[in-house]
């Protein structure tokens, strides 16, 4: 098998592909070495020094993380000497690290506590007084740093320096005092600074904007895409209670490697919104749903005949917009368009579409919304405001004698709709360079909420006796796949938690 | 009777030597023209590897075969001169640049003759501001002369020679963290491979040779291989420089073949023996960072592998000595001190290990230390050592153990509150 090398790891046989180093080809055996400064994304730093393992034929230990795997090497990741190395390096990386574990946010997912139970020997030999450095450090409005918890693996260094452009921290002082700075007035100004402190394996850069609020094991995490742009960055999302406490990125080597930007990150504070719809609004009153329902069946079905405007919302799933398709197919609605809003984007993440969908709504048969509107007067106006972004012009709005308005917020309306955020749906969207990605359902705002595609197929139930809408977000997609050729032999499994490339959708690569 | 076998240092005593005319009058610059006009670059590195020469920064690596590992086909290489004298002990590099700078300005070209390299770069410890002038005045000479610059002696050949001070970093002397300083980033050592022969400057191969080591090849140059190889011994041919302090009646920088007498009698006839008469108690044959002799192993040969199979090295040169009245406690605090200073802090074991090491000694010294910590000092050392990125681990564990082995009587009574001292 060409490509493929013949190593042994811990005495274990295995073919590996060529070029991998120990630590990515140890896995192949089942075998995990412990590393901190190594990361696949960034250049190899080689100083935390806990990976190292012993190769047959070589009389001292090496990095794991520094060698690559060649044909016939087999190399020790477990034994007595390998053990004994590593566990020194574990107790000396806690000699002066302050073991302030209670207080740490990284507590429950830490590297140190990871490798000091599993590579540790649980008890500490040290006699003298830790070094003192500083605490409680401000990098900018975003990231605090704590040298004292601070291991010197570099990867927030070479993180800004090798992926972000922006070479702004550095070390000072040496050995024992060693810190890292940020440099100029120690500011962080990178866009994507807030990278680093996930990538910090101990809780030396925390999260201005998460520190304190929740210990990790109280929380629930959900696999889902960031929905500020068009990038569809891959996340988990921790909540607790309802409430989204962070996003962080996940890693999908074909949309975001293991990065997102901070302005995705820390835009969550609208789906927290206390202040937010909850209960339909009926000429201005809170109703209930079935209160609501009809109103608007009345309302649409008076139209019928004067004219009927949809405009959707490019933060729309895939299967709200194909289930509004269809209601608006069975009413013979023809002017159909979505707001899409529009910004800066860079050349590493931030696409300049600053929503999740707009592709899927034109795949879907709405029109980006026109310069200059159709001077038509319509009997009602089916619409459903942008999370974000410009909203539909006053005096469009005003052409319609009639108005249902889906929304975050109140707004005036003969029926305003709550809308749901990204976190609390199933659901698929066409994110840049035609990937069709989920989003996971991971908080339920408020109990009494009703998504979008159900209000939109009861709705068309009510019109339509005949109408047999999808149940779950796998229907859903099966229904719109059924439809639509773009979607064609499209199912929620074979999306999988990184997302497929439309090919049916026929956009350049 | 030993005595001294001057090459590098025959006329060091002559302040015309520092001029290129004073220079020249001995000879300065023919080994140059012959190589340029007469020799093909890899004789050149055939010549040296034929000498016998090794490396006289520490680790005595053969510098032929070191050259050898250049890759030819690469365009742009460098020559990177490690003049960062930093090794406590060490002063004899200063002694070529001070006294007769040419003889490595020499070197340095036919290095860079040999290998391809048209830009080499000197390194000197920012501590050596004679050194420096002493190196710039010498260049401005030779450039001026048209023995450094374009088209050398109009054979084609064209080469510069620029002088980089150190900042002050003892790091910056291992040969990787030079590389980096010199490229204007922190002195941090790098991961090996790949070795600064396939990949050191700005990612081009380069050779790091020592300041005394680029002077051998001058010499080995001017008056042929078979000579140089004819001094000293076999591994240990040609001249070498010691630099000899500490408790001795006659220290300085010495200028000899090895082979040829004992460490004993280096130190008792040449050196005088102790000021004070009293026995020698230990001696650091090759610099600060090498395992203690005591006195009891004095009678080893005094060549790189005879002093290596003793269980020590020949290092940089710098052999310190010091008589009974000095505690090995004290002696190996103070060598932790040092290196506990100088770690870079880059890897993990070096940045804690060096300073908890230290502590350790020192609670040992005020007599707060407990017999099982001891033992413990020794498992630390083990646990830091081959573990590092580069050596100055190394540097601190090798002579600290040795002195915990070798004078255990004393760090036990340290640790039992009886130390006299």
């Amino acid at each position: 098998m060409s490509g493929s090398v013949n190593i042994t790891v811990d005495g274990k046989q295995v073919a590996v592909p060529a070029g991998l180093n120990l630590i990515e080809a140890a896995r192949y055996a089942g075998k995990s070495v412990p590393h901190y400064c190594y990361h696949p994304r960034l250049s190899v730093a080689g100083n935390c020094r806990i990976c190292l393992v012993e190769i047959q034929g070589q009389g001292k230990l090496q990095i794991a993380c520094n060698t690559r795997v060649t044909e016939g090497m087999s190399y020790f990741t477990d034994n007595d000497r390998v053990r004994k190395a590593r566990e020194g390096v574990m107790e000396l990386l806690l000699i002066n690290h302050p073991l302030d574990c209670p207080i740490c946010d990284q507590a429950g997912e830490c590297k140190l506590q990871e490798y000091a139970v599993e590579h540790g020997s649980g008890i500490t030999r040290y006699a003298f007084e830790k070094v003192r450095k500083p605490k409680n450090v401000s990098w900018g409005d975003k990231v605090v740093f704590d040298s004292e918890r601070c291991i010197l693996c570099t990867r927030c260094v070479r993180f800004l320096d090798e992926v972000a452009g922006t070479p702004e921290v550095g070390l000072d002082l040496r050995g024992e005092k060693c810190t890292l700075v940020v440099k100029g007035d120690g500011k962080l100004t990178s866009p994507y600074q807030m990278n680093i402190i996930d990538l910090c394996p101990v809780g030396a850069l925390t999260s201005r904007d998460f520190r304190f609020k929740s210990r990790v094991w109280f929380m629930h995490f959900t696999d889902t895409v960031c929905t500020s742009c068009a990038r569809g960055c891959n996340t988990v999302v921790g909540s607790r209670g309802d409430r989204v406490l962070r996003m962080v990125p996940r890693t999908n080597p074909d949309v975001n490697d293991s990065w997102m930007c901070d302005f995705g990150r820390l835009h969550y504070a609208f789906v927290n919104d206390e202040t937010r719809l909850t209960l339909p609004r009926v000429a201005g009153k809170g109703a209930p749903y079935a209160t609501a329902l009809q109103r608007a069946k009345a309302i649409l079905e008076g139209a019928r005949g004067q004219g009927i405007l949809a405009v959707a919302s490019p933060f729309m799933t895939n299967e709200e917009l194909f289930a509004m398709k269809e209601l608006l197919d069975r009413l013979g609605v023809e002017d159909r368009f979505f707001l899409k809003p529009t910004g800066e984007g860079d050349d590493l993440l931030v696409h300049p579409e600053k929503c999740p969908n707009a592709r899927g709504a034109a795949l879907l048969g709405f029109a980006e919304a026109p310069a200059e509107w159709p001077s038509k007067e319509y009997g009602a106006l089916l619409y459903f405001a942008p999370h974000e972004g410009a909203d539909l012009p006053e005096e469009v709005l005003l052409r319609a004698k009639r108005r249902i308005v889906f929304s975050l917020k109140e707004r005036e309306a003969d029926v305003c709709f709550p809308l749901t955020t990204w976190i609390e749906k199933d659901g698929t969207v066409v994110s840049a360079g035609d990937r069709l990605q989920r989003l996971t359902k991971g908080i339920s705002f408020e109990p009494t909420l009703v998504t979008e595609r159900t209000v939109l197929d009861r709705l068309h139930a009510s019109l339509d006796a005949a109408h047999r809408p999808p149940d779950t977000a796998a229907q859903a997609v099966a229904r719109l796949a059924a439809a639509v050729p773009a979607f064609a032999g499209v199912t929620w499994q074979r999306i999988g938690p990184l997302g497929m490339k439309l090919e049916a959708a026929g956009a350049p690569a | 009777m030993i005595g001294e076998t001057r090459v590098m240092l025959e006329h060091a005593g002559d302040p015309e030597q520092r001029t290129l005319a004073g220079y020249r009058k001995h000879g300065g610059y023919q080994a140059l023209a012959k190589a340029l006009r007469e020799m093909k670059p890899e004789e050149v590195t055939e010549e040296v590897l034929k000498s016998g020469l090794r490396g006289r920064g520490g680790a005595g690596f053969p510098t032929g075969r070191k050259w050898k590992f250049v890759p030819k086909t690469t365009k742009r290489k460098y020559i990177a001169v490690n003049a960062d004298e930093s090794e406590p002990g060490t002063c004899k590099d200063r002694q070529i640049m001070e006294n007769d700078p040419h003889q490595l300005i020499e070197g340095t070209l036919l290095a860079a003759y040999a290998i391809g390299a048209e830009t080499c770069y000197i390194y000197v410890r920012g501590e050596y501001p004679h050194s420096i002038a002493a190196l710039e005045n010498a260049l401005d000479e030779a450039r001026g002369a048209g023995l450094v610059g374009r088209d050398i002696m109009g054979s084609g050949f064209s080469c510069d020679i620029w002088v980089h001070p150190g900042a002050g970093a003892y790091i910056c002397g291992e040969e990787t963290a030079l590389l980096t300083s010199l490229e204007g980033n922190r002195g941090y050592p790098r991961l090996r491979p790949p070795f600064p022969a396939v990949e050191g400057l700005w990612k081009s191969p380069t050779v790091v040779n020592n300041v005394e080591t680029l002077s051998c090849v001058t010499h080995i140059l001017r008056r042929g291989a078979a000579w140089f190889s004819s001094l000293g011994c076999e591994g240990s041919t040609g001249t070498r420089l010691f630099c000899i302090s500490g408790h001795v009646k006659n220290p300085g920088v010495y200028e000899l073949e090895c082979g040829k007498f004992t460490l004993r009698e280096l130190l008792m006839d040449l050196a005088g023996g102790t000021p004070s008469g009293r026995p020698i108690k230990g001696v650091l044959p090759g610099g600060s960072s090498m395992p203690v002799l005591t006195e009891a192993e004095l009678d080893v040969r005094f060549d790189l592998d005879s002093i290596a199979k003793a269980g020590s090295s020949l290092g940089s040169g710098a052999i310190m000595v010091f008589d009974d009245s000095v505690s090995a406690v004290d002696v190996a605090l103070n060598i932790s001190q040092f290196y506990s200073h100088e770690s870079c802090g880059q890897c993990t074991p070096c940045r804690e290990g060096s300073d908890w090491v230290r502590l350790m000694l020192d609670a040992v010294r005020r007599g707060e230390a407990k017999t099982k910590d001891v033992a413990l000092l020794l498992d630390v050392l083990d646990r830091i050592e081959g573990n590092t990125i580069c050596a100055l681990a190394e540097a601190f564990c090798w002579p600290v153990r040795s002195f915990v082995r070798k004078f255990g009587a004393e760090f036990e009574a340290h640790v039992a509150g009886r130390a006299s001292a």
